[in-house]
């Protein structure tokens, strides 16, 4: 009976794995081994998310409880759809990503702060998932820290200078809403007496709203938009992603901004509940003006840069701009479609930056005028550009039709059939940024010497492309599981 | 409202730090002295925290006869993993720091501007 | 006979050239064979209409599937880029071999793709497959626009994209979110889906599909057509005469019948606004094309002009109407694409693109431009060609609208493709050579035969038009009940 001992302690074990596996890189210090953790320690935990949904579809949910302490008290761990939904999903990118790391070094150290290296990757990976399966309050904001800790490490580890900068400006930034959020979480026990979000929730229903309450919504609110880089707390994003080593950049575009998001659904949906965020308080027009700025502005800023990764990282502020408006809409459609967009959107951006580091990797340059007819030499990773770009705008047959089209009918249903507008014109514009690198990769004349840039793509580098690639083409066509899972995380969020 | 100074005064010291805090964070060129800045303003919540768990005349919470009131340890015991993290960040920023000087020779963000930018040249 | 064989065996086709791009002559003659092949699939189709079922591929979500079924508009569509897509094959390999070429094996293959989405668009049973053709269409065609890489033709690909991609992405896709979210379905359904909308809504869709179909060439919307001709002469002969800009009128007809219905049509006030812009765009249209010297762009706002009607004859939503566009589709088709054929041999073999300079040209090129002449008749509607029917039929239906104004637009604009058309011919036979004579120059004769065959269908369909009335009689009869 001892594998079924296991299989009760799945929740904890989807934290405690990299957690333990971070300091024995550090402690073994040999680059090879800390390597090949990562990738399996990667595809431990998406086989533990594979458990977990397993033992909660459709619609159960598991309370874990740490060192058998009972709930108020204790530390308690929930999973439920909704969990499992962003497990699954960020544990698919940080496989993808965890195969993409060890391909080649784009980073500038040693053989000892390689084993750093990883063992931070782990650390962030601990932490994104804990944020996630955790149900206490106080406890996502130190899984919170843990992984943006971490997260700063990684990004710091690019080649160029300015990841330094970078690094320091999302810390400065990362740390300011860390503590609004804490702040928050003070507030909130100040006024319900308890941490376990299940408790809080109740306890606030009762006690109905407050001043303290209004407080601690607000901090809550603008700190987490910090970490989800929604449009005017953005600032930190376009560099993080632009200076960080390049398979840092395909880790976080797919999972930290998505962790953030989901805590947000959590507290504004459950803790607060709809009625009193979204109801009472105006939160939803205020991040609607926030969301419609960004799908609108980002492209358009997005097509004036010269930095190809740089230039990348603006549609991830474009599309959160989305998966809020899903938010927003406040409806169990609107939040399966947000979820929906989370997914579509996590494996798109994985794929692509992907595609954008092999690229970088062989020609040694980022600026996009230096790109001039690369697709002709490096047929594989341009193709995958121009197919992630194609379901970034949102071209029927890719994941990001599936999901806007979801968005649209769900803002159609809710009644603000005007959002359709925003939508569709977000889409237009980022036609242009992306037009604007297709025509470059294809069209303009060569400028660097494209023969002495080919080398052979190493397997580490198309495997995870290949496999991104694929299941995001799956899912274009055939959005019939991810619909399911989304529409049950959502009525898992809905029925509490 | 006359008391509103003295018997809050946790909360408006609270506030003070907190105000003074962010105004460093967003206001100083210098990273070492955002740095300073962001400690202020975070023990501005740890102070928060602290006193909410405080009671007049409450005693140490030991569990024994006529140990009653006593303060709620919990708030006590989330502060000292939010210092915890607070000295975790405040590490890593400094290490950011130093290696920003290794780098530009300078931890003042205007200096750094204003050198030219250097396109990464084209490797072969 | 699955419908999906006509939709993926030209992309197969298109895998099948750029695995054969080493041999050159084993190529050629697999697209050659493809094309054959396909017409041969769409022949059976035809026949035994598809069995008459919806066959879905494949379902994305819940209410939005890849499907496809026959219905006479459709097999109207698919039969005649079906016919010609062999013969501009031909042409296409003979032209692209005349001027050297390096980057053949791509324009095939792409050509393939963009067939294949042609029929995709032709055989959807609902507006979401015909939407992703019609992108696909979009995007496969870019390439072949901006195929030479110089900078006029990458600025050109850039407002071809970008128009098409405005008016669909944001105009069509909105219409077609609406008809999602408040009509009965999106599949293709006689008599509409659009039972129960409010008229406001109603004529919002209306003015949403007329302009978000970019690929009609309505103006303001039309600038694209004009710019995509630096494309080599093959494409602009069966894409932008034929397979691109038919599938934007198909999709407005097909939109005008399943979507809305005739009833529905009928009670839209806004429509008769609508019907002006597109008459409007037949004379507009028609007035810059005659002070065009270079002869692709005299062409190309040809087409513009011509496609209107086939708007017009939509918006009109009459059984008369509906026969005249549906025929035009085909007539026109047939007519223009010779025009282009012509006008691609004419650039290779005498190195001329002006009207001006073509002044005695036709004794070097009597096949040339003996065809031309028979083709420009079909435009201009004048027996005995093809183009006489459906003009004959869209002025019926104008009549039936007591339209006597459109009537007169009709007139005026065929009067106007004399004048600007069969010039062009008279003057290549007629007037001496400004720089002496030049001797024979029809030297490929994989160039001259499809102008011939695609010149003698016209020609020939004057006497055929009845097959295809016969084709689309039970639709007609559909609509009327």
């Amino acid at each position: 009976m001892r594998d079924i001992a296991v299989l009760d302690h799945l929740p904890i074990l989807q934290v405690a794995v990299p957690l333990l596996a971070a300091p024995l890189c550090v402690l073994i210090g040999h680059r090879g081994f800390s390597r090949g953790i990562t990738v399996l320690v990667a595809a431990g935990m998406f086989l533990i998310s594979l458990l977990l949904a397993g033992q909660v579809y459709p619609d159960g949910s598991l309370h874990y409880l740490l060192g058998g302490w009972p709930a108020p008290w204790g530390i308690e761990y929930r999973v439920d759809m909704l969990t499992v939904a962003i497990l699954l999903t960020i544990n698919l990118v940080n496989l993808i990503a965890s195969m993409f790391s060890i391909s080649r070094s784009d980073r500038k150290f040693n053989r000892r702060g390689s084993t750093a290296f990883y063992a931070s990757w782990l650390l962030c990976v601990a932490g994104l998932n804990g944020m996630v399966v955790t149900n206490d309050a106080f406890n996502v904001f130190v899984f919170l820290e843990i992984s943006s800790l971490s997260t700063y490490v990684l990004i710091s580890c690019g080649r160029d200078p300015k990841s330094l900068l970078a690094a320091y400006r999302y810390l400065i930034m990362g740390a300011v809403g860390a503590t609004f959020i804490l702040l928050s979480i003070g507030l909130l026990y100040m006024q319900a007496g308890t941490l376990n979000i299940t408790d809080l929730s109740v306890r606030i229903a009762d006690q109905g709203a407050s001043r303290t309450m209004i407080m601690a919504l607000v901090f809550f609110v603008v700190g987490i938009a910090i970490k989800c880089g929604i449009m005017p707390f953005h600032d930190w994003l376009p560099n993080a992603y632009c200076y960080a080593p390049n398979t840092v950049t395909a880790l976080l575009s797919g999972t930290a901004t998505k962790v953030a998001i989901y805590v947000l659904l959590r507290f504004m949906h459950d803790l607060f509940s709809v009625g009193y965020s979204l109801g009472e308080m105006p939160i939803d027009l205020i991040l609607l003006a926030c969301a419609i700025a960004g799908m609108l502005i980002a492209p358009l800023i997005a097509l004036r840069e010269s930095s190809l990764k740089r230039m990348f990282a603006w549609p991830s502020v474009a599309q959160i701009s989305y998966v809020i408006v899903g938010v927003c809409l406040g409806t169990e459609q609107g939040v399966a479609a947000a979820l929906l967009h989370v997914f579509n959107h996590s494996v798109v951006k994985v794929m692509v930056f992907i595609a954008v580091g092999i690229l970088i990797a062989r020609t040694g340059t980022d600026r996009i005028k230096h790109l001039g007819s690369v697709a002709h030499t490096h047929r594989l990773a341009s193709y995958v550009i121009l197919f992630g770009g194609l379901g970034l705008i949102g071209i029927p047959g890719t994941v990001g039709f599936v999901s806007k089209w979801v968005l649209i009918n769900a803002a159609v249903e809710q009644g603000s059939w005007w959002l359709s507008i925003p939508i569709l014109l977000g889409s237009l514009t980022s036609v242009s940024y992306i037009w604007r690198i297709v025509e470059i990769l294809w069209a303009k004349p060569a400028d660097l010497d494209l023969d002495r840039t080919r080398s052979p793509i190493t397997v580490a580098e198309w495997l995870p492309l290949v496999a991104i690639a694929l299941v995001t083409l799956w899912f274009g066509l055939n959005a019939s599981l991810s619909m399911e899972l989304a529409a049950l995380a959502a009525s898992s969020l809905a029925g509490g | 409202m006359a008391d509103a100074v003295p018997g809050l005064f946790n909360y408006w010291v609270a506030v003070a730090l907190f105000t003074a805090g962010l105004l460093i964070v967003l206001d100083s060129r210098n990273m070492v002295k955002k740095l300073v800045g962001l400690n202020v303003f975070q023990s501005a919540v740890f102070l928060l925290f602290i006193t909410l768990g405080k009671i007049e005349g409450g005693r140490a919470p030991i569990l024994a006869e006529g140990v009653e009131p006593y303060s709620n340890p919990l708030p006590h015991v989330l502060i000292l993993t939010a210092i915890v993290v607070g000295v975790a960040t405040t590490a890593v920023g400094l290490a950011l720091v130093s290696r920003i000087r290794d780098a530009y020779g300078t931890v003042h963000e205007d200096e750094i501007h204003d050198k030219p930018h250097i396109e990464p040249e084209i490797m072969p | 006979m699955s419908l999906f064989v006509p939709v993926f065996l030209p992309m197969l086709g298109a895998l099948a050239l750029v695995a054969l791009r080493r041999h050159r002559p084993l190529r050629d003659a697999a697209l050659v064979a493809v094309g054959v092949l396909n017409l041969l699939v769409l022949t059976i189709i035809l026949l035994d209409r598809g069995g008459g079922e919806v066959q879905v591929l494949a379902e994305i979500i819940p209410g939005l599937s890849l499907a496809f079924h026959v219905e006479p508009l459709g097999l109207v569509f698919a039969m005649t880029s079906g016919v010609l897509w062999p013969l501009t094959s031909i042409y296409a390999i003979s032209y692209l071999r005349a001027g050297n070429d390096p980057h053949q094996t791509r324009f095939h293959a792409l050509f393939c793709v963009a067939i294949g989405s042609a029929m995709g668009i032709a055989l959807a049973e609902n507006l979401f497959t015909l939407f992703l053709f019609y992108e696909t269409l979009t995007f496969s065609t870019w390439p072949l626009v901006t195929h030479s890489r110089t900078r006029e033709a990458v600025l050109a690909g850039r407002i071809y994209l970008g128009v098409l991609l405005l008016t669909s992405l944001m105009f069509l896709l909105f219409a077609i979110v609406l008809v999602g979210n408040f009509g009965e379905s999106l599949s293709f359904t006689p008599g509409g889906v659009l039972g129960d909308v409010s008229p406001g809504l109603s004529a919002l869709l209306l003015v949403l599909f007329t302009f978000g179909i970019g690929k009609t060439a309505i103006m303001p919307f039309h600038r694209w057509l004009p710019n995509a001709m630096v494309a080599p002469a093959p494409v602009s002969a069966l894409l932008h005469a034929v397979a691109v800009v038919k599938a934007g009128v198909f999709t407005i007809l097909k939109v005008c019948v399943y979507i809305f219905g005739f009833d529905l049509m009928n009670d839209i006030g806004l429509r008769d606004a609508l019907i002006w812009i597109a008459a409007l765009t037949i004379l507009l249209a028609s007035a810059i094309a005659m002070r065009q010297d270079d002869i692709k762009a005299r062409l190309a706002y040809s087409t513009v002009s011509q496609l209107s009607y086939i708007v017009l004859g939509a918006l009109m939503a009459n059984s008369y109407a509906l026969v005249g566009s549906a025929m035009h589709i085909t007539m026109h088709a047939f007519g223009k694409i010779t025009l282009f054929f012509c006008a691609g041999a004419i650039m290779v073999f005498s190195g001329r693109k002006y009207v001006s300079e073509m002044d005695g040209l036709g004794r070097s090129m009597p096949w040339t431009f003996g065809a031309f002449l028979v083709a420009s008749l079909s435009i201009a509607g004048l027996p005995p060609s093809g183009g006489l029917w459906s003009k004959w039929y869209l002025a019926l239906g104008a009549l039936e609208l007591d339209q006597v104004a459109l009537l007169a637009v009709l007139m005026i604009s065929s009067l106007l493709n004399v004048y600007y058309l069969v010039s062009i011919p008279v003057r290549a036979f007629f007037l001496p050579a400004r720089a002496g004579e030049a001797g024979p120059l029809e030297n490929r004769p994989a160039m001259v035969i499809p102008l011939v065959v695609t010149a003698a269908v016209s020609f020939l369909l004057f006497f055929a038009a009845g097959e295809l009335q016969h084709l689309l009689a039970g639709l007609t009869r559909e609509v009327a009940s």
